[in-house]
């Protein structure tokens, strides 16, 4: 209801369409830096005017390349929305990666730290607040508070749902068995190698991570760079196809071939298909992740 | 003017298709909509669906084999709609872009008409002096065609017949008359002007015979009827990695939470659950049967329908634990995880080159228009000297 009131919310459909995509924008930021929505509607609302420049200087660029019948128009409207939609998709990702990227180097100094405090989970995470990668410091510092807090459970339960990755919420789940019961005395009883199952359950699971990112980073690495060619490609070609052809072209006063009808059509089938193809390999990319 | 109806039967059929499109959704919006305010969202969304559902063409029998080949597909996919969306989406995608390409090969071809009755060079090269195109010659032209083209019927004068190499001289000399007969004073030597004309004929002929566009365009929607279940298969091959991934953290909250009090396998699926993705549903229906107090039959259903070795595995290690106790069981989910690791790596190395190739295909596309594009321009420069030869 805050974040209505403060986006001016009005039963009109063009506001309403707005509201919806600050809406989007604002629950997958909460997703990153842990606000809430209504205290990410200031940067949602300057992400959305960033990505509608964008959006405005790309149109501008294909309306002036090719906008001679109406069919080319729907495709330079169309192109422009696939552009805007990466460029929203590009800045999320790259925040996300960092946080994945980031997290077993976190969960090795919690491991540490926990062991070092023998241990006492609250010590550890005030540690590793101050010592762990910047971008994962605030979903520590979130577990720490909600741990802190009376209702503890209900608060941790809360905080899963909010965190951006399964590991993290395995992570609040952990915390909160080491808050419960502790680290030694939750070991197996009767057994001679008994040890902290919660340090080593840390442990596993920086493994895991760490395996994960190095898999799904090989990945990401060969199709990242098919993406950013098959996208970038039409605005290398176009240009220099223009200048080079118009050189060889102007004694025939021909230079503005590519403002023929069909020399639009190809430059739009040109940007149509690096659009579609791009936006193929990045749904490739984000089926794996 | 020249009598171009096939074109706009056509166009008018697709966009009459459009607009009833719009208003059959528009009924059933609104409908949706009064449900909606009476009822829950979800019974308003399953009627809107069924309603919808009755009306289109190609949408399968309720449990039929075909109805049920698409239940799969959406499973095993993780598509996560009903079989009405899918059916609902295709037949959007199908009359959309019939819609499209058929406006497009319209104005196409309604432009290429333009060009050619208005073309004062035709086939002229650029060293050969060009006429300039003023109002009152362009006019002129297009009156000379009409008559030109009155002269010869579609019935009487057909595509073969005017392309029949023996009949040239007979066609130029009779349009020379009567270009003669009607226009006394034209300026243009009459033999070039009705040589012109017979060129305009044939390739307006030629454009008016030309069906096979429309069936290109009705092709083309055909392959987008086809596109989400090409998607839903391309998203099969592509989620294999994610399989495995996910099996993987199954089997490492297995063995953590496995090793946590309450020692249960309740807490474990609770926690591997939270983790699931594609194989939510198959964990979620285990912790509701353990829940609901099956014990080992929970899994015995699951355990028939899992096609994934190392699924199958910690199903059954799972039914296992709940006879002979947790811990006795969570060391061997260990061994399994180091295993997985292993083979996950050699089969992560077959798969990548397999994403490469299907990664290759809109690459290759971009790089071909790419040529092309940067062709279009020299073979118009090549033009000037096959003129002269």
């Amino acid at each position: 209801m805050k974040l209505k009131r403060r986006a001016g919310y009005r039963s009109s459909k063009g506001h309403t369409m707005i509201f919806r995509l600050v809406e989007r924008l604002s629950s997958r930021l909460t997703l990153i830096n842990q606000k809430s929505s209504a205290q990410n509607f200031g940067t949602s609302l300057m992400m959305l005017s960033v990505l509608a420049i964008l959006g405005t200087i790309y149109l501008l660029f294909a309306y002036s390349t090719y906008s001679g019948l109406w069919y080319h128009k729907v495709l330079c409207v169309f192109s422009t929305l696939i552009f805007v939609y990466l460029c929203g998709q590009i800045f999320f990702e790259l925040k996300e990666k960092r946080i994945k990227k980031d997290m077993p180097n976190t969960l090795k100094k919690l491991t540490h730290y926990y062991n070092h405090y023998k241990g006492n989970i609250l010590p550890a995470l005030e540690d590793t607040i101050n010592r762990c990668p910047r971008s994962n410091r605030i979903y520590i510092l979130k577990i720490k508070e909600a741990l802190m807090k009376p209702d503890h459970e209900r608060q941790i339960e809360e905080l899963e749902k909010k965190m951006p990755t399964v590991w993290f919420k395995m992570l609040c789940r952990l915390v909160l068995f080491s808050k419960d019961n502790g680290g030694a005395a939750s070991g197996e009883k009767g057994r001679i190698d008994r040890v902290d199952v919660i340090s080593n359950s840390l442990r596993r699971l920086a493994n895991i991570v760490t395996f994960l990112n190095i898999e799904q980073g090989y990945n990401d690495a060969e199709l990242l760079g098919m993406e950013i060619f098959v996208f970038f490609a039409p605005f290398l070609v176009i240009p220099i196809t223009r200048w080079y052809n118009s050189s060889l072209l102007i004694d025939l006063n021909l230079e503005d071939i590519y403002g023929s009808v069909q020399g639009q059509s190809l430059t739009a089938i040109m940007m149509f298909i690096s659009g579609i193809g791009a936006l193929f390999i990045h749904w490739m990319r984000k089926l794996q992740n | 003017m020249i009598e171009i109806s096939y074109f706009i039967i056509v166009q008018a059929v697709a966009v009459a298709l459009l607009i009833l499109t719009v208003f059959i959704s528009s009924c059933q919006y609104l409908k949706y909509n009064r449900i909606k305010r009476l009822y829950k969202a979800d019974y308003a969304k399953r009627s809107y669906l069924k309603s919808i559902s009755s009306i289109l063409p190609f949408m399968p029998r309720y449990k039929g084999k075909r109805y049920k080949a698409a239940e799969e597909l959406i499973m095993e996919s993780g598509l996560r709609i009903s079989v009405e969306e899918l059916y609902l989406l295709k037949s959007f995608l199908f009359i959309l872009g019939l819609v499209f390409f058929i406006s497009i090969q319209t104005t196409n071809a309604f432009m290429l008409y333009r060009g050619i009755i208005g073309d004062l060079n035709m086939d002229k090269s650029l060293i050969e002096g060009t006429v300039r195109a003023d109002t009152e010659t362009i006019r002129l032209e297009k009156d000379m065609f009409d008559y030109i083209y009155s002269s010869f019927p579609r019935e009487k004068a057909t595509l073969r017949e005017l392309l029949d190499k023996g009949n040239i001289q007979i066609h130029t000399e009779y349009i020379e008359a009567q270009l003669r007969d009607k226009w006394e004073y034209i300026k243009e030597d009459t033999k070039t002007a009705a040589e012109r004309m017979y060129k305009k004929l044939l390739r307006i002929r030629a454009l008016e015979t030309d069906y096979f566009i429309y069936l290109r365009a009705l092709l083309a929607a055909v392959f987008l009827y086809s596109v989400p279940n090409i998607a839903a298969y391309l998203k099969i091959k592509l989620i294999e990695d994610k399989r495995d991934w996910e099996i993987l953290n199954f089997v490492y909250v297995f063995s953590i939470f496995g090793r946590l009090p309450p020692f249960n396998i309740r807490n474990v699926l609770a926690s591997v659950l939270v983790i699931s993705d594609i194989y939510r549903p198959m964990i979620s229906e285990a912790l509701n049967g353990v829940k609901s107090g099956k014990g080992e039959a929970a899994f015995d259903g699951l355990l028939h329908r899992v096609e994934k070795e190392e699924l199958f595995e910690i199903f059954e290690v799972m039914r296992l634990s709940m006879s002979t106790g947790l811990l006795n069981i969570v060391d061997n989910i260990d061994e399994m995880a180091a295993n997985q690791l292993k083979w996950l790596e050699i089969k992560s190395i077959k798969r990548r080159k397999t994403k490469q190739v299907i990664a290759m295909v809109p690459v290759v596309l971009v790089m071909l228009a790419a040529v092309v594009y940067f062709s279009y321009s020299l073979s118009t420069l090549s033009n000037p000297m096959n003129f002269i030869k």
